[in-house]
């Protein structure tokens, strides 16, 4: 016994360094996990109200900018109403209102932090439970695609950014509706990869990427980029291409949150399914 | 000695919130990410504990993870760093050894010993820190360049702040 407390107190030194190091290293690993130590998290209360009163002071400097976007997507809506077309027959088409159900429900909400030079970028919003964020909702802007909820406090969401080693949509080719998973493989944050577009294809470069009906989370039909670069593997029937975010993904500030109202339905059948 | 200690607590402060602040929305083409908040461990004073020494470096790596969303990584690079730094103290200490007065600082040992003493231990933290991060040796290449480029900024801005802050004459 007393041999041990004498190596104990020798080492001491060592064995702290290998506590300390191991329990980073238990950090580390365990926020590679889905559920990821809540009390690390950047959506946590002290840094998610730090990093709001930050963004409070910087959010000037970006303010030209926004209300430009702001003013773009006002026109864009604006021509999108129905005031804004003239009828051109005189016969009227009556819409029954009970087949249409609500399935998606937009909620606004503002980037309070952001990331995009890492390989696992999050993004922290400053809304949550409380204001009906869930978890697994898609997030989007004006521009295209930003990302998926991954955890959520009572008044802060931390989102998983499209740009994430393991982050995987689905995305098709407007022009050709070919299916396929769109990756990011960490060079730079305005590219990123699409999966398996077979090389019969006769696809050109300024192609328009949209997301597919196969995600449960996304709307079918959102905005994601155009394909910038795509070059023949030897040897395979399959196209490696390269695509260009419609986001910039730097500039990132007012957002919307898309909760699918019929997701829990459709995974769940998915899931008995598989069964 | 409590002026030492108000003085430590207030730079760990101080170069948390510059870094979490400030150093992390600096991204050149996703190559150049300094992080100053080393600087704390490589500034405390010769007579600071071992076991001291570990922990507050633990809880900088810590706080830092904390507002980057990154587990423990900081963590893990800062506790490999303040285990280090004893071994290269040691490794290049002058002749007469260190005066308790003393401050490990570029004032009071010069340049050369210095920039020894700070490379040294901004590298190993660097490379720990990236390797990790990536953790794949397929992109071996360019995380080394990402680490070089990296450390040559953490360095000079460590460099600048030490005239930025001096008192005294350098020698």
């Amino acid at each position: 016994m007393r041999n041990l407390i004498l190596f104990f107190t020798r080492n001491y030194y060592i064995l702290l360094f290998i506590v300390l190091e191991t329990l980073s290293i238990f950090l580390v690993i365990q926020n590679n996990h889905f559920q990821r130590a809540h009390f690390l998290n950047a959506s946590n209360a002290i840094s998610g109200n730090m990093y709001e009163a930050y963004s409070g002071v910087t959010y000037y400097f970006g303010l030209k900018n926004k209300n430009d976007k702001l003013a773009r997507e006002n026109v864009n809506l604006r021509n999108q109403l129905r005031n804004s077309f003239s009828p051109q027959t005189t016969s009227s088409v009556f819409v029954k209102d009970s087949l249409h159900k609500q399935q998606y429900v937009y909620l606004s909400a503002k980037v309070v932090n952001n990331s995009t030079n890492r390989r696992k970028n999050y993004l922290t919003l400053n809304a949550g439970k409380n204001q009906g964020v869930t978890n697994e909702s898609a997030v989007i802007c004006s521009q295209g695609i930003v990302g998926i909820v991954r955890d959520v406090s009572a008044n802060f969401s931390s989102v998983m950014s499209v740009l994430h080693e393991n982050s995987r949509i689905p995305v098709t080719i407007k022009k050709f509706g070919e299916n396929s998973i769109l990756t990011w493989n960490g060079a730079d944050e305005w590219h990123a990869q699409m999966e398996r577009i077979p090389s019969h294809l006769e696809i050109r470069k300024g192609d328009t990427v949209v997301t597919s009906s196969y995600s449960s989370i996304f709307p079918e039909g959102l905005m994601v980029g155009t394909i910038d670069e795509f070059e023949k593997i030897a040897g395979n029937t399959f196209f490696d291409v390269t695509i260009k975010f419609s986001t910039d993904f730097n500039r990132l500030s007012y957002i919307n949150v898309v909760n699918n109202l019929m997701k829990e339905e459709q995974t769940s059948l998915e899931n008995k399914n598989q069964k | 000695m409590i002026n030492d200690v108000v003085k430590n607590i207030l730079r760990f402060l101080f170069l948390l919130l510059f870094q979490v602040l400030i150093l992390n929305n600096i991204q050149l083409s996703g190559y150049l990410n300094p992080f100053l908040y080393v600087l704390f461990i490589l500034m405390l004073p010769f007579q600071t504990p071992n076991w001291l020494v570990l922990l507050l470096s633990f809880f900088l790596g810590l706080s830092v993870d904390m507002f980057a969303d990154t587990g423990g990584l900081h963590a893990a690079a800062s506790v490999l760093m303040a285990f280090l730094r004893q071994p290269i103290l040691k490794l290049i200490a002058p002749r007469e050894g260190y005066d308790i007065n003393q401050q490990p600082t570029i004032q009071q040992f010069g340049f050369g010993w210095f920039f020894t003493y700070a490379g040294i231990l901004v590298f190993v933290h660097h490379i720990f820190l990236f390797y990790v991060e990536a953790f794949h040796f397929s992109e071996f290449f360019s995380t080394l360049f990402r680490i070089i480029l990296s450390s040559f900024f953490t360095l000079t801005l460590i460099f600048i702040s030490q005239f930025f802050f001096s008192k005294h004459k350098i020698q």
